[in-house]
């Protein structure tokens, strides 16, 4: 008896425990391991900092050549210093590792398509359908091919082994206690770093910056509503060039390898085929930057000035890490992202440089003709050729038995959307091939970059850098400034790639790519600056064909200050990537007002005709417009968005001429309406109606209509459930295609701007912090900051004993 | 009597020593531990396991949140329990503890009697 009641107590206490210790799944919700979690030794609680990070005063590693001194500034900063390379490299791979080790780990696992791994056990198909994507775009394919690229040359096998040798040394060091807070919360534990993981990262921000394709969208319309009516929309170049990033008028040199292609179509006829909308969420519109670099001509040090300020996700930990490298032969200061060696974005004691996206198209798309439902085989210029079907394993938490998927690869590209992914039949034979698909070694274009001391080094960077191609601003101590859309261009035919191309046609297969040299670029031009902010890199006398969404709005705006001002300062500079100038409601608003005649919601009517289209954080006249101008949009594309196909509608650029220019344009009848015709005027007035009682209610709930609370912009972690993580409702202004670029999920992830005088004067900040660890003060505390549009001033040391601000810490790492 | 306070006093300076070289439930397991050489009834078993990770619990994680400001433990606790107040995060964390120790305190107690 006495046996009986010991056995139920134990069974009961051990039963206790072990709920306690790992992870139950009620419902798909996962309920973490609580006494693991709770353990005030080991558990989260041992990641709430007092006032700095925890790290190690010193590492020993039998890899290192010499000792390396990490100095952490106030904003805890790491400014390292090395007497080699690969100790360098080793370096920012333990330092990195030590402030963002589990947004490396978990970024590398979503380029790879291994999330499954992490959280199948809650989110189930759904994240399998994410990882199955990414495979299928070839993310971790291309990052293989990059990494055999990066291993048969000495440098790059050097610089990667390094790296993650580094990462590792941080990994070996951890024990449970030591984990990041997401390791304990999801309860699981990171894994070794391997090189591969570097070429992923990369290949991970090429995903990011390549967006989506217009391909299928516009096979669509052109077949539904005839070519006018796609030139008309979506015109490759507009009839009112707007400043393209080289100045109008440029001459350009001819590839010797190609003759010109811009004007050769050669085919004219598109597949008469259209796809049911993609149960896939799109990379967001937007992921655009400015950058500029003004010559010392128009400065009021005569020394150039460079600015950056790339456009990407709001999240926590922050997308960019700050640091300082030092080695014999160069000192670079800079941004750079977790998982990759090299400064990405920076200055050293010669240069600066930045980068904004290309936006060309870089994804074609093909029908493929299969024999039969096995997909063996499929046809090209008249026989069947044998497609290669390629096995992939997923591993699935909580599963004992893997996925298995099968690929399906042609000479066209990756089958991308095959049974279980989507219904469609035309989705399923449709092939794609992406620039980025290929091996690269982008790597060499930044470690280059960071050792660059003049122009010719930057052009020969510059080189390397693949897809997707990206503008690359650069100023020199010397005083040149300039700037290169540089990035693979393959030497299209006329229109090639602007729709879905035929599958059974070898002529379609892509060719070759123009030369490094012939890309587009400008070197000190006559008005004094260069500057890109995503708008089409040449006018239509390059020779070359090539499509994409192109930025019309911030660029002009740029540009113009840029010509207004002069003897400029970095405070003017400051100033303009603050600049909250909304330039499409300056073209659209006045039309809109002047065809308004609704009576009432004079309140509404008052708050437009008194603004002064700056979208600043307190102003309520943003909240109206925008609010206005998206509902008159989707009344005059009803049509595109309702039909359930894959669609697009156009940019707003094009909307406004073509609104102003054919009110009565067919596309504009509201097609809910079956017995009226309406043109734009009529919808002019129903929108305005519409959207004003919608404010109405909006602020019934509470909330006001100042900008910034209508736009909400918030900055949250990578796993967005945890909300407690994140931060909301930051009080800031500006917007889509508008120079301060912020908007309600993404916006400037780094500003910096750089005076290259005898002593470099440079000033940044980012929407985050150097930790990781949201139990830390270093977590978030740039935000408010980077939110009142203000900067910091870069400490740009100039030998370890430096001592002009302060240090808060010191690492030693030696051999 | 004052063994009952000793009892606890040895459960929680083990429980926390063993929680810091290895894992969290070394700590409960000392309950079990003390209780199973140290005589007593059932009903202290329980109570010096309940009271010494229970107490030993409240102490570590107090201090953890008083001297960090309580910045992760408002994250946490709204997370996972829906509130941000230290006070629910620190009682739920010594409540997890003192059960648990409760229960390897009653068990090793239990085990004493039979081996006897």
């Amino acid at each position: 008896m006495k046996v009986l009641k010991l056995l139920i107590l134990a069974s009961i206490t051990f039963a206790f425990l072990l709920f306690l210790n790992r992870t139950v799944v009620i419902n798909g919700t996962a309920l973490p391991p609580f006494g693991k979690l709770l353990d005030p030794v080991n558990g989260f609680w041992a990641n709430a900092e007092k006032d700095v990070p925890h790290l190690k005063t010193s590492l020993q590693s039998d890899f290192l050549k010499g000792e390396v001194t990490v100095r952490y500034d106030e904003r805890w900063v790491p400014h390292i210093f090395t007497s080699s390379a690969s100790d360098a490299y080793f370096a920012q791979g333990y330092v990195t590792a030590a402030h963002r080790l589990w947004q490396m780990e978990f970024q590398t696992h979503a380029a790879a398509g291994r999330l499954s791994e992490i959280l199948y056990h809650t989110a189930g198909d759904k994240v399998l359908k994410v990882d199955r994507m990414m495979r299928r775009n070839g993310l971790k394919r291309s990052a293989e091919k990059s990494l055999a690229e990066f291993q048969s040359n000495p440098e790059a096998k050097m610089i990667v082994s390094s790296y993650t040798e580094g990462v590792n040394a941080y990994i070996e060091s951890l024990s449970y206690r030591d984990y990041p807070v997401e390791y304990k919360l999801l309860n699981y534990q990171p894994e070794k770093w391997t090189e591969l993981k570097c070429a992923l990262l990369l290949k991970y921000m090429a995903h990011m910056l390549t967006g989506e394709s217009d391909d299928i969208a516009l096979t669509h319309q052109v077949n539904k509503y005839g070519k006018d009516f796609v030139n008309l929309f979506y015109p490759d170049f507009p009839v009112d060039m707007t400043d393209p990033i080289v100045p109008s008028g440029t001459a350009f040199e001819k590839d010797p390898k190609f003759s010109p292609t811009a004007d050769t179509l050669v085919v004219d006829s598109v597949p008469a085929v259209a796809v049911t909308k993609l149960p896939f969420e799109k990379t967001p519109e937007g992921y655009g930057s400015n950058n500029w670099a003004v010559a010392g001509s128009k400065t009021k040090s005569g020394s150039p000035i460079l600015c950056n300020d790339p456009h990407l996700g709001l999240n926590f930990p922050s997308i960019w890490f700050e640091m300082q490298i030092t080695t014999p032969d160069y000192n670079v200061y800079g941004v750079t992202l977790p998982g990759a060696p090299a400064v990405i974005i920076g200055f050293n004691d010669h240069i600066s440089w930045g980068v904004t996206n290309g936006t060309r198209d870089v994804k074609d798309f093909y029908t493929v003709k299969f024999k039969d439902d096995t997909r063996a085989e499929y046809w090209v210029d008249g026989n069947w050729e044998k497609s290669v079907i390629q096995k992939d394993t997923f591993y699935l938490r909580g599963e004992s038995d893997p996925y298995i998927d099968n690929i399906i690869h042609t000479r066209f590209g990756t089958m991308l959307y095959d049974e279980g992914l989507t219904e469609d039949k035309t989705a399923q034979n449709l092939a794609c091939t992406w620039i980025a698909d290929e091996s690269s070694n982008e790597l060499f274009t930044f470690v280059n970059l960071n050792k660059a001391k003049n122009f010719d080094e930057y052009a020969a960077a510059l080189a390397y850098f693949n897809c997707p191609a990206q503008n690359f601003v650069f100023a020199s101590k010397t005083g040149d400034v300039a700037i290169w859309q540089q990035g693979g261009l393959y030497a299209h035919n006329k229109e090639q790639g602007r729709f879905i191309q035929d599958g059974t046609l070898s002529q379609n297969i892509w060719t070759d790519k123009v030369s490094p040299t012939y890309t587009p670029h400008v070197k000190n031009p006559e008005r004094g600056f260069v500057s890109s902010a995503n708008q089409h890199p040449t006018d239509s006398l390059y020779p070359y064909y090539y499509n994409g969404r192109f930025e019309y709005y911030r660029n002009r705006r740029i540009n113009s200050e840029l010509t207004r001002l002069s003897g400029i300062t970095p405070e003017d500079m400051m100033k303009l990537q603050n600049d909250n100038y909304n330039g499409i409601a300056a073209e659209a608003l006045p039309y809109m007002l002047q065809n308004l005649n609704v009576d009432g919601f004079d309140k509404y009517k008052d708050i437009l005709k008194k603004w002064n289209y700056f979208n600043d954080a307190e102003q309520a006249g943003p909240a109206v417009f925008e609010d206005w101008w998206n509902e008159l949009v989707k009344m005059m594309f009803e049509e595109l968005l309702t039909d359930n196909l894959e669609n697009q509608i156009p940019q707003q650029y094009n909307i406004i001429r073509v609104m102003k220019a054919q009110p009565d344009h067919f596309i504009f009848d509201y097609a809910l309406t079956n017995n009226k015709k309406e043109n734009v005027k009529d919808l002019i007035n129903m929108s305005f109606k519409s959207s004003c009682e919608r404010l109405d209610s909006f602020q019934v709930h509470g909330k006001s209509l100042a900008w910034m609370d209508y736009k909400a912009t918030s900055v949250q972690h990578l796993l967005f459930t945890l909300k407690p993580f994140g931060r909301f409702n930051i009080p800031t202004g500006g917007g889509k295609n508008i120079v301060n670029a912020t908007a309600g999920r993404w916006g400037p992830s780094w500003k910096m701007i750089v005076s290259l005088e005898k002593e470099t004067k440079a000033y940044g900040v980012y929407p985050g912090g150097q930790s990781g660890n949201p139990g830390s003060k270093f977590y978030d505390n740039f935000l408010d900051q980077w939110a009142a549009g203000k900067y910091y001033e870069l400490w740009f040391m100039q030998s370890e004993l430096d001592e002009k601000q302060p240090v808060l810490f010191t690492q030693k790492l030696f051999k | 009597m004052k063994a009952f306070f000793l009892k606890i006093l040895l459960i929680a300076i083990l429980a926390w020593g063993m929680q810091y070289v290895s894992v969290w439930f070394a700590g409960p397991l000392m309950a079990l531990g003390v209780n199973l050489f140290w005589k007593g009834s059932s009903t202290q078993g329980f109570f010096t396991g309940f009271l010494g990770l229970g107490l030993l619990w409240f102490a570590l994680s107090l201090y953890a949140d008083l001297s960090t400001g309580g910045l992760l433990t408002g994250k946490m606790g709204l997370i996972l329990f829906k509130s941000d107040s230290s006070a629910i995060v620190i009682l739920i964390t010594s409540l997890i503890g003192a059960i648990a120790g409760g229960l390897c305190g009653w068990l090793g107690a239990m085990a004493r009697k039979l081996k006897n």
